[in-house]
């Protein structure tokens, strides 16, 4: 037995010491970012602890509401203080916690929410759900959203570098493989939003494919309804509002796609809880017409789309009177 | 609780410790440990079910009690037949009460008259296949003498309820795992280290190729309309090795743990995709309900020992219940149906027995010939998985005319090369380590170091390779 128990710590100690070394090779690089303060999140997160209750109205979502929403457009045409706090793969349950931190610093009139299905849907990128969390000042919210909001799978992701960075060695062993893309620096930042000023290419249009549906995703409606809920909960019980949008995507995918599971399915859901719910692919379409080149990529809308999603989402709150 | 959680993590260290800390000459205590822990174990997922287990546990313990006191030929038949009822009523009522109803109901409106009778909203206990055909083993050999009935109630309680194989698996002869709860067990080095590492290559098997294989298998079958012929047959590909990595990974998980706790448990599987003819995939393929059903069912019906058209009916009873076992869904008794129908022709001209070794033993290739026999009693096989997984008949010959037409002979509208490349270095060492027990029992050719490595490499590609958490599918039957 004691020779058993003795191999099985070796066998330990070399997982725990595989573990430190993928923790320093993904996490080294997020360290230096916050030592020059040019990580994003860390931005974001310093914004809203050190101005206190200074922004109107607080975008929520994941990388799509960062792309989208340009606070200098909102904050001109209807004269508020808005901010970004998009944060890349943001689901729905992050986004809840986020907010109960956001509340402790901040008392937006208006919460805007971008909805896309991957937002609750089985699969979460725990590496950026914990580079998000990791910048919360209240650690007793830090600890609900890992054993509340992910439970055992969390708490794991948490612990275990191997797993929380799985994503991230998954693609580095399939780089091995084929040539990988040259990753693009995020600098442009404005007030939580990314300015970014890249146009898809007509090669990379060809390569696109359907919008999520519930087909291609595993959209967890229970999941959704449960923590969308809590948000409107918290929501109204700091008297603001909720909105909720999706940001549109690039029209040559939405024609690949047949049948708007998301545009459906968000719809009557909204209409059910009594939440305004504008989709930016379909409001006032006629004015603000989306082409490909209003998009970096496959999902994400650049400067040229920002523009338009960012004077779609004004006009829905002044023609509403939100 | 599944072995794939990280509940069982925790569980799993906590029973072993303290099993090994009450000590091998403590029988009763540690069957008594096992007893709680595979309890808790199964009251994990749903405690109520816990008293039908009970239920059956006090049953066959006393009607063998009963049967070692009663040498009445008439007497013993009746309690026999007692215990067959009470486990087969459960079983009958929990999976089977659904399908019988609904088909009763299709009949008589097939005939143009109405019947009302309400279905129930039942949920079928996990693993209540596998624990009332194990507990059945128990009555009918000792209704047959071939055992001692079990005076150790708590030892007979840890049986039915062995949690590393409870509720998918192998389903062990009493014959076999009963005894081993009576004797006194010393930790043993060699065995703990060989079971861990069947538990590893379990977990790499479910976790990596099974659930990895299911993402893609459920896209294609579940949008089966809208794939092309080639791709259809890759989405059975992909359910062959979902179904196999899952349920041999459950085994060898199952097998790694008993044998880290002193037990031994039958082989379940023994690389069946490398058979050469369909009956010796039913000699490698679920190992233990196979052996069961030819020995409480095909010999008792007189087996192939009578005429031409007693094997015939034989085979098909064998091959139907054995399909009909699975879940209550015609698509099932299909599929055991058309399995008879692949293994008749071998019966009938008596070259069932024909491929009894290992195939290219000693070799790094197959011959050719070897080859041809392999791929073909695959894709044979891979047409019958298009009937267990399809959700009803329909389906299934829905999705097979859409395989087999001119589309066959186009592209993959679906290929994911990464979880093609795992497969092919799955089946690459599961070649290599086809003459152990598991793929990587005689890994010991390797110095330390590069076994190390190989281990920790399992382990980066699990971590790195979770698909979706899928239950095990076994779990359902």
């Amino acid at each position: 037995m004691k020779k058993f128990l003795k191999k099985l710590g070796v066998f330990l100690l070399l997982f725990i010491a595989l573990n430190l070394v993928v923790d320093y090779i993904y996490n080294s690089a997020a360290h230096e970012a916050i030592e020059n303060k040019t990580h994003k999140n860390y931005l974001k997160w310093t914004d809203i602890h050190q101005n206190k209750n200074s922004y109107d109205l607080v975008i929520m979502g994941a990388s799509r509401a960062y792309y989208a929403f340009n606070p200098d457009i909102i904050d001109a045409s209807l004269n508020i203080n808005s901010y970004n706090m998009g944060t890349s793969a943001q689901d729905i349950v992050e986004s809840y916690y986020s907010l109960k931190e956001i509340f402790e610093y901040q008392n937006p009139k208006y919460v805007v929410l971008d909805l896309f299905f991957p937002l609750s849907d089985n699969v979460h990128d725990y590496s950026q759900i914990f580079s998000n969390a990791y910048f919360f000042n209240s650690n007793k919210t830090k600890f609900e959203l890992i054993v509340e909001g992910y439970g055992g799978s969390g708490i794991a992701n948490y612990i275990l570098p191997v797993v929380k960075f799985n994503n991230y060695i998954k693609q580095d062993l399939m780089g091995l493989f084929k040539e990988r893309e040259a990753i693009k620096p995020e600098t442009n930042w404005i007030k939580g939003h990314l300015h970014d000023t890249v146009t898809v290419t007509k090669w990379k249009i060809e390569l696109f494919e359907p919008i999520p549906n519930f087909r291609n995703t595993t959209f967890d409606k229970k999941r959704f309804a449960t923590y969308f809920n809590k948000i409107k909960a918290l929501i109204e019980s700091h008297n603001s509002k909720l909105i909720c949008v999706r940001v549109p995507y690039p029209p040559s995918r939405l024609e690949l796609s047949g049948h708007d599971d998301e545009h459906e399915y968000y719809s009557n859901f909204m209409k059910s809880v009594e939440i305004p719910f504008f989709d930016l692919n379909t409001y006032k379409k006629e004015t603000y017409y989306y082409i490909d080149q209003d998009f970096a990529d496959y999902h994400h809308p650049n400067y040229r789309g920002a523009i338009k999603a960012s004077k779609q989402l004004v006009e829905a709150i002044k023609q509403n009177k939100l | 609780m599944l072995f794939n959680s990280i509940e069982f993590f925790v569980f799993l260290p906590i029973v072993f410790g303290l099993y090994w800390l009450v000590g091998g000459k403590r029988i009763k205590e540690q069957n008594l440990l096992i007893a709680i822990a595979s309890y808790v174990f199964y009251g994990w997922w749903d405690w109520r079910f816990l008293s039908l287990i009970l239920f059956s546990t006090i049953v066959d313990y006393s009607i063998g009690i009963a049967l070692g006191k009663n040498e009445k030929p008439n007497k013993r038949k009746v309690l026999l037949w007692i215990s067959i009822c009470v486990n087969l009523g459960f079983l009958g009522f929990f999976k089977y009460y659904n399908f019988f109803v609904d088909s009763l109901i299709d009949s008589f409106s097939f005939f143009g008259s109405e019947l009302s009778i309400n279905t129930l909203n039942i949920i079928l206990p996990v693993g209540i296949s596998f624990y009332t055909f194990q507990t059945l083993s128990y009555t009918i050999d000792v209704y047959n003498k071939r055992l001692e009935p079990t005076k150790n109630f708590v030892g007979f309680m840890a049986f039915v309820s062995f949690f590393p194989q409870l509720v998918a698996g192998p389903i062990e002869r009493a014959t076999n795992l009963l005894p081993q709860f009576s004797k006194e067990r010393s930790f043993n080095y060699v065995n703990a280290v060989d079971g861990l590492r069947q538990v590893l290559w379990g977990l790499f098997k479910k976790i990596v190729i099974a659930d990895n294989c299911a993402k893609y298998a459920n896209i294609i079958f579940n949008n089966h309309t809208e794939y092309n012929g080639s791709t259809l047959l890759l989405g059975a590909f992909f359910f062959a090795f979902q179904i196999y990595g899952d349920f041999s990974g459950y085994s060898d998980i199952a097998i790694g743990i008993s044998r880290l706790f002193g037990f031994n448990l039958k082989r379940n599987f023994a690389f069946p995709y490398f058979s050469r003819d369909i009956a010796e995939f039913w000699r490698r393929w679920h190992i233990s309900l196979s052996s069961w059903f030819r020995d409480y069912l095909y010999i008792p019906l007189g087996g192939s020992r009578g005429g031409t058209k007693m094997k015939i009916r034989n085979t098909f009873i064998i091959f139907i219940v054995s399909g009909f076992w699975h879940g209550a869904n015609w698509t099932f008794i299909i599929w055991g149906a058309l399995n008879a129908i692949y293994f008749l022709p071998l019966l009938l001209t008596n070259k069932n027995r024909l491929n009894t070794d290992l195939v290219a033993e000693g070799k790094y290739f197959a011959s050719l010939k070897e080859f041809g026999q392999m791929a073909f009693t695959f894709f044979i096989t891979l047409i019958a998985w298009v009937f267990f997984r399809a959700d009803n008949v329909s389906h299934a010959f829905s999705y097979l005319s859409r395989t087999f037409n001119t589309s066959l002979f186009s592209g993959f509208e679906i290929f994911p090369n990464t979880i093609l490349s795992l497969i092919l270095f799955f089946i690459m060492v599961e070649w290599l380590g086809r003459s152990g027990e598991y793929a990587i029992e005689k890994i010991d050719f390797l110095n330390k170091s590069l076994r190390w490595a190989f281990y920790m490499l399992l382990i980066i590609l699990m971590f790195s390779f979770t698909g979706e958490e899928q239950q095990f599918i076994y779990f359902q039957f």
